[in-house]
């Protein structure tokens, strides 16, 4: 429970952060696999 | 010249059956609705002012970002192989609009006053009045764009040179108005969050409402390219192979758009701390939404780009169409007045569903029509590689 509106931010953006942080993580595995040639015998 | 039209069957085909009769049926209904009323065509209330036809407006400007997107993607970032399906996407483009200017005229009634928002009393602070205007302007844009169809068509090569002169200055200023009305959809509803469940509104609707329209006009593209194959693959220049090719580069521009979208709608939840939403029945259907029609499609379409399945990659584009309509119909009608009782919720009026299946209907048969006749999927004789 958030009392004040800069613990809930505090809380929400930290949140956010690590998960942009993940997502950027995540951005760089997309695209090598979207990008991967796939070579076929 | 103008070329004849195919004879594939004389007048009393199937096709033109079907369609007639819709047209005939949901013309009446229209005419209907300006004799006796919005309340005797649709189930709209004081308390519920939006309703089907206000969710289609938005679903049809949405798909009708094909004519934006496609050729950003040919004039501006310079990737010419995708040229074929300019003509097409735009024309698709144009018929989405005129299917929304249609509509909100049904809606609001009065279609003689609709140059009041432009002449008489401009609501310069209203969002409306901003839809209004690039509504209005990216209209005449892509009717100029569509314009050397109709020049080659008719012959007139003077005035076919010119509008091909300016297109990438109509194109730059399509993207621009794109991006204007095409967000502030969104931004209708950010006026309305009591109203709006917490799941779909955001101070970043009007983001979300930009991207997932970048999604449907790439998926559009690929559904028109796919039906115009399989209708006139006879008049089309481009072989199959080539469209696969083609189908299969687009599936990598939709991948990303719609992990663009994933990743914005995630970080959205999170800044607003909407976790415990997705705990709840509305939090169900939101995740069949972002995760069924998001992030399934997005990775489906990265992996038919990967394995070059253009198959795989037009069945995702269909499923992305159905998301982007269901998440315009999520946030305009289901998910709007979320807190009433299911007795006062709304539910549409049959005639009102009649009115849109009109209006596709309508669309489908001026798309045909111009296909059928104009240099829409082929170069005109006179001109060949010469736009």
């Amino acid at each position: 429970m958030y009392y004040t509106l800069q613990n809930f931010t505090a809380h929400a953006k930290g949140t956010s952060y690590v998960l942009a942080g993940l997502i950027l993580v995540a951005v760089v595995v997309f695209w090598i696999f979207l990008n991967k040639k796939v070579t076929r015998k | 010249m103008i070329a004849p039209a195919e004879n594939r069957g004389g007048l009393f085909t199937p096709f033109n059956i079907i369609t007639g009769l819709i047209l005939v049926f949901g013309g009446a209904i229209v005419v209907l609705r300006f004799a006796y009323g919005l309340g005797y065509a649709t189930n709209l209330t004081h308390t519920t002012t939006w309703g089907l036809w206000t969710g289609f407006k938005l679903v049809f400007v949405a798909l009708a970002a094909s004519g934006y997107a496609l050729t950003t993607a040919v004039y501006i970032f310079g990737m010419h192989e995708y040229h074929p399906l300019v003509r097409p996407a735009v024309l698709s483009g144009f018929m989405g609009y005129t299917l929304f200017v249609l509509i909100l005229i049904f809606d609001l009634g009065r279609a003689w006053r609709i140059y009041y928002p432009f002449l008489v009393r401009p609501g310069v602070t209203s969002a409306l009045f901003e839809i209004a205007l690039c509504v209005a302007l990216y209209y005449t844009t892509q009717f100029v764009e569509l314009t050397p169809v109709g020049f080659e068509w008719l012959g007139w090569k003077r005035w076919r040179k010119v509008v091909v002169g300016v297109t990438v200055g109509l194109t730059v200023f399509g993207l621009f108005l794109s991006m204007l009305h095409q967000s502030t959809l969104g931004a209708l509803f950010l006026s309305v969050p009591g109203k709006l469940h917490p799941l779909w509104y955001s101070p970043y609707i009007p983001l979300h409402f930009f991207i997932s329209s970048a999604v449907g006009g790439i998926s559009m593209v690929i559904l028109v390219g796919l039906i115009c194959k399989r209708v006139w693959g006879h008049k089309m220049e481009i072989s199959r192979e080539k469209l696969d090719q083609l189908t299969i580069g687009l599936g990598k521009g939709g991948a990303i758009a719609l992990a663009i979208y994933f990743a914005v709608k995630v970080v959205d939840i999170s800044l607003a701390n909407k976790w415990h939403y997705l705990a709840t029945g509305w939090g169900a259907w939101y995740l069949v939404e972002v995760l069924g029609f998001v992030l399934l499609p997005c990775l489906l379409f990265a992996y038919g780009h990967r394995e070059k399945l253009p198959r795989l990659i037009r069945f995702t584009a269909l499923l992305t169409v159905l998301g982007v309509i269901l998440n315009r119909l999520n946030v305009s009608i289901v998910a709007y007045n979320w807190k009433f009782a299911i007795e006062q919720r709304y539910f549409p009026y049959w005639m009102e569903y009649v009115v849109v299946i009109f209006l596709i209907t309508l669309g489908v048969v001026v798309f045909r029509w111009v296909a059928q006749r104009m240099p829409l999927l082929y170069d005109h004789p006179s001109y060949k590689g010469s736009h």
